[in-house]
């Protein structure tokens, strides 16, 4: 997840660009044209790639951060990983921070922390890569760049993986396509659609104008301006109006914005990134921002209605975000949710993903997370 | 004002550039420092300016050491003309000059500072250049312009470090005339380092002759500029002839061993 | 004869005086600039009140500053309003004046100081110190401070630590501007590497922050920040414009200054010590926005010439204006995303460097 934040900077910075230079043509892809069908498995990977796998894969070297161990993970494929990113071995094996913030994917393959460390996408050690003879390598989408170097260099099938949003369906489908668990993967998928149905199902009756603004403050850290994203799902789905995707032009990740444009934006709510809000000091709480001079003002902070919520924080797992649905929905909308009972369906749907009773409740305790009241 | 050097020992390294030099000069005194290259003149120059830190001896003005004294004291007394000045910035020549009053004024110019400054520039007849850009003027006139700067301050010792060499013959003889005018009619003393030892001798009540870090010969230009010490201080055979009242050294040929 | 004399006399009092009119002249063109400058930076600093998110009309803007210079004379506005002005755009565009101000006076004095004309308030790695303290405050929670200063403390302390280093060091061996540079260059990639290696044991979030705050913004720019930003200013800036007088017998080389009555070593040091002073404080609280220290003086000398009593102070206001315009740039041109104020730093003060130069054909001192 490194890389893509530094890429949504790099973005950011390189949209300004093209911005104030007025004008610049639309960027080409240049999709990698097979022409010739090939044995094996072919996928489509997250950036338009198609690879040729020969076999279904029994050894899986992850580049990624964590979304490629994660999803596999939850396809129940875990044993096929061989090798782990830097950042992925350290999920598995630090204490602390770092755990906590991940502690669902720690908890549900706490196998994984011996595995063999294979680097990262941007520089992976590639004689480590081949001495683990993988049949695929999966390396983050942000680093499209090198997936052919890469192949090239190892001599084996790469497959891009993760973008932004969580509901991504299609990986999955990719995912257990490779690792022959298609059955899983679509049943995942039926599964969050049906839960996200009970959820829009009642969202949909609200009309566009009852819709609840809300204002996404990610990374709220003391000392850096306000930041937010227009790309998590979950507020949408549960019916309410991110402020953050209501410009003209909306970065595709984090962006600074100015307190002023809380102040214009008036939000209604205010979720705030808040992983581990007792650890870290200079992280703002539920309660500094209730307490923040400028945006007294705001229908929020007048209403009390600043929530903590996990996001896209540890990468962009579908089992959370589903979870969350629920959890902004009732926030939302405590009425028309009147009966919905957010940490049972949570429970259910992180069981589903992960096979362990009772994480949504476990993850509300050890971080903390969820327990606004 | 009156400089004394006593015993006088310098190296940048372990090695002696200068090895007890013993000299001194006297109020009204115009003095030519000759000596081929290496002999140690600028770092002379330097160390009686106050600039380099002898490791040995002594230097006294008007009988006080010069290693207690504060630069800004220093620089009430002498005035210091370096062998080439380039500024990193696009300063006025008028400004340049005006650099010679900070001695005696702290930071706001007055009146009579810009009245020094004019008056300068009018000796050494740049009037002319007071409004150019110091960079872009020729080297000869910045030569000109930093001997003015040295006569702004209103010292009582000029030192001069090879302020003519960049100069051709006319505006040579017309620093060093206005040099000599210093001397006789305010009364301060010279002390400049001079490569044609005919200037030297025309001009100069003293001469002295260092060579490899010592004072070879010392004393008036017909004591010092005699053949046997040019021939072995500068490796060269000469002829002496008395034009004109001075001494007049006319090369003959290089000598080889 | 006499009347010759007389004639010759007054032939040269007239060229005197000529000089003179002619300098002065030219010192009032230089004054000039400082006043269009300054009413240039007064009539933006009202403009840029005005602009913002929040819709309100120019009277209603104004009102607000009318009623907290005259409380009883001008009735309150609105509460969002003046709490929009007030607490939002005012501190901020403060802020960026007086940052911008800062860092092109230490880019003005640094140069010379350091006879170097790519020197900045940067050369000698105050920056990297401060990243350094920021990311070890960020990713590990270790910090000097607390609370909204968590940050600031650290890259302050950092930032000072550097350039501390580097005087002692230099003090020791006699402090040529060589060697400063070399020592703050290698001072500099310490501390890069030192904060590449934490971002190696950081979160993705951490990382994200460390590089937010390296980027540089202006939005920490409360009341709260500039009491502690303005009295350093207050302190610094009129120092380092009285001692600009200094700078420019320093360019004049070492030698040369200390001829003339400059303890170079002991002013180097001093004027230092004061422009990293300054510089500590604003980008502790903005994160790092170098490149004002860096191009300001520049454009500055390119309008001016070299007179270092000008160029400090013309500097100052060039910088402020740079930064602030900058900034309301930045939030303004895709609004809502604030473009890092760096990045607008260097759209705007790049064309107008480089229009400069190709105009001036001089170079650039």
């Amino acid at each position: 997840m490194k890389n893509r934040v530094k890429n949504d900077i790099a973005f950011l910075l390189i949209g300004a660009m093209i911005f104030v230079l007025a004008g610049c043509g639309e960027a080409h892809h240049t999709k990698e044209q097979s022409s010739e069908r090939k044995e094996g498995i072919q996928v489509t990977d997250c950036v338009g790639r198609e690879v040729t796998l020969e076999k279904e894969a029994e050894k899986i070297v992850d580049l990624t951060m964590i979304d490629g161990v994660r999803t596999l993970v939850q396809l129940g494929a875990q044993d096929r990983v061989v090798g782990i990113s830097n950042q992925g071995s350290r999920i598995f094996n630090t204490e602390g921070m770092v755990k906590k913030n991940y502690v669902i994917v720690s908890q549900a393959a706490p196998e994984l922390k011996d595995l063999a460390v294979v680097g990262d996408s941007k520089e992976p050690n590639v004689e480590m890569i081949i001495s683990l003879k993988p049949d695929v390598i999966l390396v983050d989408s942000m680093a499209k760049n090198v997936a052919e170097h890469i192949q090239k260099q190892t001599n084996t099938p790469v497959v891009c993986v993760g973008s932004f949003g969580s509901f991504h369906y299609d990986m999955f489908r990719m995912l257990g396509k490779i690792v022959g668990k298609e059955e899983r993967a679509e049943e995942l998928v039926t599964f969050t659609k049906n839960k996200m149905k009970l959820v829009t199902d009642i969202t949909a009756g609200i009309g566009a104008d009852e819709r609840k603004r809300l204002f996404y403050w990610t990374h709220p850290f003391a000392g850096n301006a306000p930041k937010t994203n227009g790309n998590y799902e979950a507020f949408q789905l549960a019916g309410g109006k991110n402020v953050a995707s209501e410009g003209e032009v909306i970065p595709e990740g984090v962006y600074e914005i100015t307190k002023e444009q809380i102040l214009a934006w008036d939000p209604a709510f205010i979720f705030l990134h808040s992983p581990f809000k007792e650890d870290l000091e200079g992280w703002l709480t539920a309660d500094s921002v209730k307490e923040d001079e400028v945006i007294q003002g705001t229908e929020a902070v007048v209403k009390g209605n600043v929530y903590p919520i996990k996001g896209e924080l540890s990468g962009w797992d579908m089992a959370t975000e589903a979870a969350e649905v629920f959890y902004v929905a009732k926030i939302l909308y405590p009425e028309r949710f009147q009966h919905l009972d957010v940490e049972k369906e949570g429970n259910e749907i992180l069981k589903k993903f992960y096979g362990i009773e009772g994480l949504y409740t476990d993850m509300s305790k050890q971080i903390k997370l969820y327990e606004w009241q | 004002m009156k400089i004394q050097v006593r015993d006088l020992e310098f190296g940048y390294t372990k090695e002696k550039i200068l090895k007890g030099i013993e000299l001194s000069i006297l109020p009204g005194e115009h003095v030519s420092i000759i000596g081929p290259n290496g002999a140690g003149k600028s770092t002379l120059i330097k160390c009686m300016d106050g600039l380099l830190k002898p490791q040995k001896g002594d230097i006294k003005i008007d009988g006080r050491c010069i290693r207690g004294m504060r630069r800004e004291q220093i620089a009430k007394k002498i005035g210091y003309v370096p062998q080439s000045s380039a500024s990193l910035f696009m300063l006025k020549v008028f400004d340049m000059v005006l650099l010679g009053r900070r001695p005696h004024t702290t930071w706001k110019s007055s009146e009579k500072d810009k009245k020094q400054v004019l008056n300068a520039l009018r000796l050494l007849n740049i009037e002319h250049l007071a409004m150019k850009n110091f960079n872009e003027i020729s080297g000869g006139q910045q030569q000109k312009v930093i001997v003015a700067r040295a006569i702004a301050q209103e010292t009582e010792m000029l030192l001069l470090d090879e302020a003519t060499s960049n100069l051709d013959i006319r505006h040579q003889l017309e620093v060093m005339d206005i040099v000599r005018r210093l001397v006789d009619e305010l009364g301060i003393s010279a002390v400049m380092i001079v490569h044609d030892l005919n200037i030297a001798a025309r001009y100069s009540d003293k001469i002295i002759m260092m060579h490899q870090g010592e004072i070879a010969a010392a004393g008036t230009p017909e004591e010092v500029l005699t053949e046997e010490n040019i021939s072995s201080v500068y490796g060269v055979e000469i002829c002496i002839e008395a034009i004109k009242d001075k001494p007049y050294v006319v090369p003959l040929k290089a000598k080889y061993a | 004869m006499i009347q010759e004399n007389i004639a010759s006399h007054l032939k040269q009092k007239s060229d005197h005086e000529s000089i003179l009119i002619e300098y002065r002249k030219n010192n009032v063109k230089k004054i000039l600039l400082i006043t269009v400058l300054a009413a240039a930076m007064i009539l933006f600093s009202l403009f840029a009140i005005t602009i913002g998110p929040v819709d309100m009309t120019l009277k209603d803007a104004y009102q607000v500053i009318a009623h907290k210079i005259l409380p009883h004379w001008v009735d309150a506005p609105e509460v969002h309003i003046e709490r929009t002005v007030w607490l939002v755009r005012v501190p901020r565009l403060l802020t960026g004046l007086l940052v911008g101000f800062s860092l092109a006076v230490a880019g003005a004095v640094m140069q010379p100081v350091l006879r170097n004309p790519m020197a900045s308030p940067f050369t000698l790695g105050i920056s990297s110190g401060a990243g350094f303290g920021a990311a070890l405050a960020i990713i590990f929670g270790k910090s000097i401070g607390n609370g909204s200063y968590y940050i600031v403390a650290n890259a302050f302390c950092f930032s000072l630590f550097t350039s501390l280093i580097i005087l002692l060091l230099s003090k020791k061996k006699g402090a040529t501007p060589q060697m400063m540079i070399l020592i703050g260059i290698a001072l500099s990639h310490l501390f890069t590497a030192g904060t590449t290696v934490m971002q190696y044991f950081a979160e993705s979030w951490a990382t994200a922050e460390v590089v937010f705050w390296m980027v540089g913004s202006l939005s920490k720019g409360t009341w709260g920040t500039l009491k502690y930003i303005f009295p350093v200013v207050l302190l610094c800036v009129p120092f380092l414009i009285i001692k600009s007088w200094d700078l420019n017998s320093i360019g004049a080389g070492d030698d040369a200054a200390k001829s003339l009555g400059i303890n170079v070593e002991r002013t180097r040091i001093v004027l230092m010590v004061v422009a990293s002073l300054i510089t500590s404080t604003t980008i502790c609280f903005t994160g790092t926005i170098g490149f004002i220290g860096l191009v300001a003086p520049h454009i500055t000398r390119l309008m001016t010439g070299g007179d270092n009593r000008f160029v400090v102070p013309i500097s100052g206001l060039v910088g402020a204006l740079l930064l602030s315009v900058s900034d309301i740039a930045a939030m303004n041109i895709i609004s809502p995303v604030v473009i890092p104020i760096g990045v607008m730093t260097s759209f705007m003060g790049v064309p107008l460097f480089i229009y400069l130069i190709v105009k001036m054909r001089r170079g650039l001192h």
